[in-house]
Parts: C-alpha cells; structure tokens; sequence
C-alpha cells in the first residue's frame, strides 16, 4: 500500500501540531506491507466473534529532525528525515450481538508500533511513534426498552499517546553580554512519554412518535458522561521570583488542557 | 411558571459551571534522571583560564533558591586541568567572578589563556567520588575583527536611529558567528542574539544591523564572536531545546555538547575570540 500524503506529527509536549506534506522528488510516498490472519466463530444465533491479527512493514517513513520549525517555514523539507518502521498487533478482537432488545459489540486492539533508522533521530535507534497506543477497547450497547424508548451507551478506552519531555534541565551561564538561562531542558531518547489514557463513557436516551405523516425521535445524550478531564496537551509553566539577573524560577510544574467536559445535548430528528 | 423554568434551567447551569475549567495543575511521572555534570569553559585571550561546573537536576526538582543554593548547583571537588602547547595548567577550585557582566566561576587557573590563534586545548576533569572523568578540545580562531559601525538616522523620523555592523568573512573557510547586541549595559538582557554560518553568504561582505530604535545618546555593545563549529551546533541545539519545549511549533532538541568522557557530562568547552564595539549614537 502506498501513502502519498504524510501527516507530520510533533514530539513536543505543548499543543499537538500536525503537517500534511505532499510526496515530493525527495519525500517518497510511503510503502506499507501487510500480513493478517483472522477468523470469525458464531457463538449461537446471534454472537459474533471475530479475531485478526496482523503485521506491518513499514518503508520511506517521514518524521521531523531535531529542533525542526515547523511554523512558517518555506524549507519545511529541510526539516524531514526519512526511516522505517513496523507495527503489529496479535489481537484484535470483536464480539457482536446482532439481534434481540440488547445489542452492541466489544472491541479490542492490542497493538505496538515503531519507527527507526532514521540518520539524524535516536542514533538511529528505533522509537515509538506519537500514535503509539497500547491498549484500544470499545463497548458499545443498545437496548430496546420498547418501540418508544431505547437507551444507548458508549465506553472508550484508549492508552495515552506518546510525547518527548525533557527528563532533565541545567542552568546556562552563557559568555559575557549573554543572558543567563535558568531552564535549560535536557531531553533523552525521543517519545518516552506517555499521556494519561482517554476514557470516555456516553449515554442517551431516544424516545420516538409517529405522527401522521412524520416519524420523529427525541434523543437527550450525554457525551463524556463521567465529566473525565482527558489530557488534550500539556504544558510547561513556573513560578517565579526577580532578581537582580532576570527572573529566577523556583517551581517547575506541568498543566493540562482539556478539551470536552461533560456535554449534554437535545436533538430531534424527524422525517416527513 | 417562571418558577419551572428556572427549576429546568438551574441543573444545566450547574452542570455547566461545574464543567469548566478545563485546565489544571497535573503530576507528570518521568523516567528516573541521574544527575551530570555540567561544564560550561570560555577562554578568553588575555584572562585567566576559568571554568563553571556546575549540576543538572531532575526536569520537575525543586530549585532550591536558598542558602544552599550554590552548594547544590556548583559541583566542587574536582581535578580540573587544560593542556595546550606542552604544558598543562591546574585550575584550583576556587570562587571568582566578573562584576560586570556578572559572571561566576567555581575553577580558576593562575595563568592567563595566550591570545594566539591555532592553539589546541584539551580539558581534563577528574569528577570527585570516582564519578567518572570529562574530556573535551577546541582549538583557538583568529579574530573576526569588526570593520566598522555606522549610525543612520532615519530619513522620516530623525529622532531615531540604527546601527550598521559590518564584519569581512574569508570565503576560504568555513566560519561561524555569534552576535550579541546589548542596549545600554552589558549586563542588559540583549536585544540580539543569534547564530550564523557563513554558507548563506554570497559575497565575503557580512553586516548586522538594528531598526531604527535608538535614540541619541543610547550605548549600543556590539559584539560578533567568531566560533567553532561545535560550539555553534551546541548553542544552537541549547536555543532549540528551550523553544521546542515552550512552542507548539518547534521540534524539541537534545543538546549537543562538546565534552565527553565517562562522567556524561553536558556542556561546553570553547574559545572564546571576538571583537567588540561601543557605540554611543550621536549625529
């Protein structure tokens, strides 16, 4: 399989920022190659259960370069280097109730996935990539109370995406006429970070009518129903004291962006 | 009725107060951190020879901005030596400094660093407790010297000013550059402070310049430091590691040192060879 359109992803800790570059003369489209074994068992009548697994090789893979500026650069390809990669996965597995007032399925991925021999990152050293996670489980259930009301119910779970934070910092002098940095971050191996894991459980309700001519539904649902404050980005802030060199750092402490809390919601559909 | 409303209303208010505040103070767990040493070594022609060593510390450790302060950071102890034609100096461990632009060392030598160019220099640190050792070299540029400074007035407004810096690069070999531009003091806070290599250049010709932002009688420190490559790739590699770790738009950076050895320190070991210009802006 060829891919001629790259998403970039940064490694850095604050606001996710992604690029989509086109293949040029030196980016090649990336070539995956895949092998995937699966099988499906009919537990009953109506229970489903499929299990696949799989494994990929993965050529021409494009990441940034250290210290890459990714904003407003014309020369962006500049900014690239080209590697490999592999992921696999030995279990992915569903099982599906198809019929009856209770329906739904459950699904689970267990997955790893790597990138190297880049010249420039790690030494060359493989990596996780950003989209690394773990652990990938989904439940989903519907159930029929009557013709009128149904009640519907999601839960996700996915392990937290990978991130570079530096693991240590020194204080820089620097040469006379220079300004004193107090934070200096000592970054290590690439993407050694993991975010907390994104859950999420949503409900809702449907109550449905038929008028004359029209059939409508009611549907009150809740998205992120726990109000679980999933991580969007973190970033780096301190506290500080003046002194007679500049500001002086005495505390070092992380904070967490949330994108969606809690969010209820009303809809009504209806066909005429 | 308008009771009802509000009785319907007042659960979605609640809910959605409670689910603001989307941002919050958060525990990062991170992998184990041993601390390294770190060297920071400017020799100046006509100084003495003098070295901070210093320690790294976990990314979240506390600062510690206390009485103990030097004693945790300043990393004491150690057997400091630098050899260069032939001979080798120690430098002892003791407390200088520079009043202005402050500046602190914790190893100083007796002798002065030679102002000639093409002298090799090899650092040698012993770490105390059988820490490990610490090597690096660099190597002694000749003077990049600045040729001259102009002031311009600009033509709109006249009560304002820039300074033109120009400095003559040899084309034969492959130079890099530091600019420092302090406003009033050297220990300001400078206005200008970047790197350059000399492969953009197309003529040997190489200037730096302000906006018009100065005023008659401001003192403008010009100073351009002709650098060797590797202290180049670790200042840029320091400059790139504090923006990547603050912007969204910038990939974080290890940094490159210069110095080696079974310590694993961090850090730099240079000469430093520059020229610098005061200029006070008159008409």
């Amino acid at each position: 399989m060829n891919q001629y359109v790259h998403l970039l992803a940064s490694s850095g800790l604050s606001l996710p920022t992604d690029v989509w570059y086109p293949s040029t003369e030196n980016v090649k489209p990336e070539v995956s190659d895949q092998v995937a074994i699966g099988t499906s068992y009919l537990i009953g009548d109506n229970l489903l259960v499929t299990w696949e697994g799989w494994y990929k090789w993965l050529r021409n893979q494009v990441d940034f370069i250290d210290g890459a500026e990714l904003f407003g650069n014309d020369e962006l390809e500049g900014e690239l280097t080209i590697g490999k990669g592999y992921a696999f996965s030995p279990l992915e597995l569903e099982i599906e109730k198809k019929e009856g007032k209770l329906t739904g399925w459950i699904g689970y991925t267990l997955a790893w996935a790597r990138r190297g021999d880049f010249p420039v990152i790690n030494d060359g050293e493989y990596f996780p990539p950003r989209f690394d996670t773990r652990h990938n489980l989904s439940i989903v259930a519907l159930w029929e109370l009557s013709k009128r009301w149904q009640i519907t119910a999601t839960w996700v779970y996915t392990s937290g995406y990978v991130s570079w934070l530096p693991s240590g910092r020194y204080t820089l002098q620097d040469v006379p006429g220079g300004q004193t940095q107090p934070l200096v971050p000592v970054y290590g191996d690439r993407n050694t970070y993991r975010y907390p894991p994104y859950m999420r459980a949503d409900l809702g309700i449907v109550w449905k009518w038929w008028g004359k001519h029209t059939q409508n539904d009611l549907t009150l649902s809740v998205y992120n129903v726990t109000d679980r404050r999933n991580p969007y980005f973190i970033y780096i802030d301190y506290d500080s004291i003046v002194t007679p060199v500049g500001d002086a750092p005495t505390r070092i402490f992380a904070k967490q962006v949330s994108l969606f809390p809690i969010l209820p919601s009303l809809t009504w559909n209806f066909k005429f | 009725m308008k009771t009802n409303i509000l009785t319907h209303i007042a659960p979605f208010a609640i809910l959605v107060f409670v689910a603001c505040n989307l941002s919050r103070e958060v525990d990062i767990d991170l992998p184990e951190y041993d601390s390294q040493p770190v060297v920071e070594c400017y020799l100046e022609p006509g100084k003495p020879f003098r070295l901070l060593l210093t320690r790294s510390f976990g990314f979240f450790d506390p600062f510690g901005v206390d009485s103990n302060f030097f004693q945790n950071v300043l990393l004491q102890d150690a057997v400091v030596t630098i050899s260069y034609n032939g001979q080798t100096d120690t430098l002892y461990n003791t407390f200088s400094f520079d009043a202005s632009p402050l500046k602190v060392y914790n190893y100083t030598g007796l002798n002065l660093v030679p102002a000639a160019p093409g002298i090799n220099y090899n650092l040698h640190i012993e770490l105390p407790g059988n820490a490990g050792a610490i090597e690096g070299q660099t190597v002694m540029l000749p003077l990049v010297p600045i040729d001259s400074t102009v002031v311009q007035f600009s033509p709109d407004a006249d009560t304002v000013a820039r300074v033109l810096t120009y400095v003559t690069d040899d084309p034969n070999t492959e130079n890099y550059y530091r600019r420092l531009l302090n406003y009033y003091s050297l220990d300001s806070v400078p206005e200008q402070d970047f790197l350059t290599p000399d492969r953009f250049l197309s003529t040997p010709l190489l200037a730096f310049g302000t906006g018009y932002e100065l005023g008659e009688g401001d003192t403008v420190y010009n100073t351009i430091f002709h650098i060797t490559k590797d202290y180049y790739d670790y200042y840029e590699s320091v400059q790139l590691a504090i923006i990547g770790n603050i912007n969204p738009f910038a990939q974080p950076s290890p940094i490159k040192s210069n110095v080696s050895g079974s310590g694993n320190p961090l850090g730099v070991f240079t000469c430093l060879v520059y020229d610098r210009d005061t200029t006070v802006v008159m008409r």
